[in-house]
């Protein structure tokens, strides 16, 4: 969807040198042709509704049918969503045969916002002709790199607590290898648990495990859950702009657990 | 999102606190011991029980009651290198023996930590057995090791029952009541007798005594031996100290007087390794031929035929007095039971019987103790021995059979006995708590062993 509308853009782009071409020499030409100059500096600075208004009068001393298309694209600036769809096609028997699946395109896409789609886009957030596109294009690449962001440090995350876990599994170990009956260390009938100097080594071994589980666990948890939300984030963002879908994906099962994202371009 | 995140954290922390492994410091010896055995005390530095065996006190017997926490320890301080005090060392095995075989106290298995006091290291050794936390002790030997300890470690609880301290003066350092310094080996005053009675009989009317500098032991006796040998008509030509082994030649040398020799020299010291020197010396002076040499209980004993060289000329001129045991049936009972455990007889080796009666002693108060007050205490161990002497009553022989009826005689309230060791009755004098009467062997040397001449008892019956 963004490769169409960025083709769109790209018509847009050239149509206006395309309709200058149209004009011959007559007085009402020349007057229609300073217009649609004056439309095409306008639509170029972003002021829309004064290059829909040249394109309009131009059309109506010369009625050429490429300013048709150039009214089209600045109705679609300024959310004249219905305006554009009946410039386009009052445009479209005119266009050139290999445009005209392009342009049909555009009005079944047009039409769709205005059944409800995206909200129409008014004059005062179009601050220029390209801040629009960008926007919107921009939304979506700022929405893939918080997803793959959030994807390897969700990873890391889970690598570390995976590894904290093999520590804790150890750490557990060696405890319970001090605390049997023939064990380095025992509970007192006091429920003090005490210890030969033959523990040292293994204590020792049961901290340093410990702590390597601590990192693991907690350093790994707040690094996955950072990793999770910068999916869901990112997620979201590339919902919003209706051209991906993200969701995070955890199975936990008999075999084992697993954890990822799965999302659809 | 909401509150998992701070849930899941909680989780993951109790998780890492369960595999977080903990230990407590130990508080006191005895709770390392009744955690993980007789052979464990804790070690104050780190808080950790560790074992109570090292270089100076390098066994424990039985061995497993090193790993056993319901073993109850004492500490015993002998001579490791001497054969004699090997001999002190197996007669308290044999005793802890005769306890264990009769399931201990209360089931309680009974253990000797024993200890070295080789080179004058006695007092390391009670050093390392107070900081065990072991304090109820069987020796050490010397009188004056024993009045040293004792005097030391006495504000730690020391408990001693000495079989071979012998210093007169001993029974004035200790005036607790009940007290806290025993001893099973008869005090010097009745040696004296065993001495002076032996000069009588050998119509000896001079002597002179050398003793050592500075040893409780020799000293005591030296004066005892001298106080007595004026009313009974006996001359003191000389009485000479020396402070080293290296002042022996010459101190024997001194004894002999300006003038005429005395007709026999009383050699007195604690080692019998200086008595060995002293023989040595008076090999080259020709002073000595035809004096007679006497020696007490400290140096008659086997080590010293193996420690005199040159001095071996001189065994046909020396006679000795020793505590003997009397010839009952609890003396032929440890006889029988010494050499059957250890393939020799303990004749040979001075104070076994005693050492063998100390652990008695000890063992059978412990078990006083334990049911009188739940808890094995000096206080404890000292009121029952006092139990077992009770000299009016009739004789309750100490062999292993009669163990446990002594133990639950004595637990019954106001009961007491009078028990015959094998060393001889276990009268002690309920206000010195001493000993109050001995028998002593003379002894003279037959080729290279002691031989009984008679036997003395004093005072005389």
């Amino acid at each position: 969807m963004r490769l169409l509308f960025a083709a769109c853009l790209a018509v847009a782009a050239l149509a206006p040198t395309s309709a200058r071409a149209q004009f011959t020499s007559n007085a009402a030409d020349q007057r229609a042709l300073q217009l649609y100059e004056q439309g095409d500096q306008a639509y170029a600075e972003g002021r829309y509704e004064e290059a829909a208004n040249s394109f309009v009068a131009a059309y109506r001393l010369s009625p050429r049918p490429l300013l048709l298309y150039n009214l089209a694209n600045a109705y679609e600036r300024l959310g004249r969503y219905q305006e554009a769809v009946q410039s386009l096609e009052q445009y479209l028997p005119d266009a050139p045969i290999d445009e005209r699946a392009v342009i049909e395109t555009r009005i079944r896409n047009l039409r769709t916002r205005l059944t409800g789609g995206e909200p129409a886009q008014t004059a005062e957030t179009a601050g220029t002709q390209t801040a629009p596109a960008q926007t919107s294009s921009g939304g979506g690449g700022g929405g893939d790199g918080l997803l793959i962001a959030g994807i390897v440090l969700a990873a890391t995350g889970g690598a570390l607590v995976g590894g904290g876990a093999v520590f804790g599994v150890l750490a557990l170990d060696a405890q319970s290898s001090l605390q049997g009956s023939d064990g380095a260390c025992r509970e007192t009938a006091g429920g003090r648990t005490l210890c030969t100097d033959g523990s040292d080594g293994a204590f020792s071994d049961a901290e340093t495990y410990a702590l390597l589980a601590d990192i693991g666990l907690i350093g790994g948890g707040v690094i996955a859950a950072a990793g999770v939300v910068l999916i869901l984030i990112g997620a979201t963002s590339g919902s919003a702009s209706g051209d991906a879908a993200w969701l995070p994906d955890v199975r936990v099962g008999p075999d084992g657990a697993s954890a990822g994202v799965v999302g659809r371009f | 999102m909401g509150r998992s995140p701070y849930v899941a954290l909680a989780l993951m922390l109790a998780g890492c606190s369960l595999m977080t492994p903990s230990r407590d410091r130990c508080d006191s010896s005895a709770e390392c011991r009744s955690t993980f055995g007789a052979g464990f005390y804790c070690a104050p530095d780190n808080g950790l029980c560790e074992s109570s065996l090292s270089p100076i006190c390098p066994e424990i017997y039985p061995a497993t009651a090193a790993d056993d926490p319901e073993a109850i320890v004492f500490g015993t301080i002998f001579d490791r290198s001497s054969p004699n005090q090997q001999a002190r060392g197996l007669a308290a095995r044999l005793a802890v023996d005769g306890l264990n075989e009769r399931s201990g106290i209360d089931g309680r298995p009974v253990a000797l930590l024993e200890c070295d006091s080789r080179e004058g290291m006695a007092g390391m050794a009670a050093d390392r057995l107070v900081e065990v936390g072991v304090t109820n002790l069987i020796g050490p030997s010397a009188s004056s090791d024993v009045e040293s300890v004792f005097q030391r470690h006495r504000e730690a609880g020391i408990f001693i029952v000495s079989p071979a301290a012998t210093a007169a003066t001993l029974a004035d350092i200790d005036t607790r009541r009940p007290g806290r310094l025993w001893r099973t080996a008869p005090p010097d005053d009745l040696q004296a007798l065993a001495v002076e009675d032996a000069l009588r009989a050998e119509s000896i009317t001079t002597i002179s005594v050398i003793a050592k500098q500075n040893d409780t032991y020799a000293q005591g006796l030296s004066l005892r031996v001298r106080d007595l040998a004026g009313p009974a008509g006996i001359t003191v030509v000389e009485s000479v100290a020396y402070a080293t082994p290296d002042d022996i030649a010459s101190a024997a040398t001194d004894a002999l007087g300006a003038s005429a020799p005395p007709e026999t020299v009383i050699f007195l010291s604690s080692q019998v390794a200086e008595a060995a020197a002293f023989l040595d010396a008076t090999a080259s002076i020709s002073g000595y031929d035809g004096v007679s040499i006497l020696f007490t209980d400290a140096a008659a004993n086997g080590d010293l035929f193996v420690m005199t060289t040159d001095g071996a000329a001189r065994f046909g001129q020396v006679f000795a007095t020793r505590p003997s045991a009397p010839d009952t049936i609890v003396t032929e009972e440890f006889d029988s039971n010494f050499e059957a455990a250890f393939g020799d007889s303990p004749f040979p080796f001075s104070f076994a019987a005693h050492t063998y009666d100390a652990t008695v002693l000890v063992l059978l108060g412990a078990g006083f103790s334990l049911g009188d007050r739940g808890e094995v205490t000096a206080d404890g161990i000292a009121q029952g021995i006092l139990r077992m002497s009770n000299i009016g009553q009739a004789e309750t022989r100490l062999v292993g059979t009669s163990f446990i009826p002594v133990i639950e005689q004595i637990r019954a309230s106001g009961d007491t006995v009078n028990v015959v060791g094998a060393s001889g009755p276990l009268d002690f004098d309920p206000t010195t708590e001493e000993l109050t009467s001995a028998t002593y062997d003379l002894l003279s040397i037959s080729g290279m062993s002691f031989a009984i001449d008679r036997t003395i008892t004093v005072p005389p019956p």
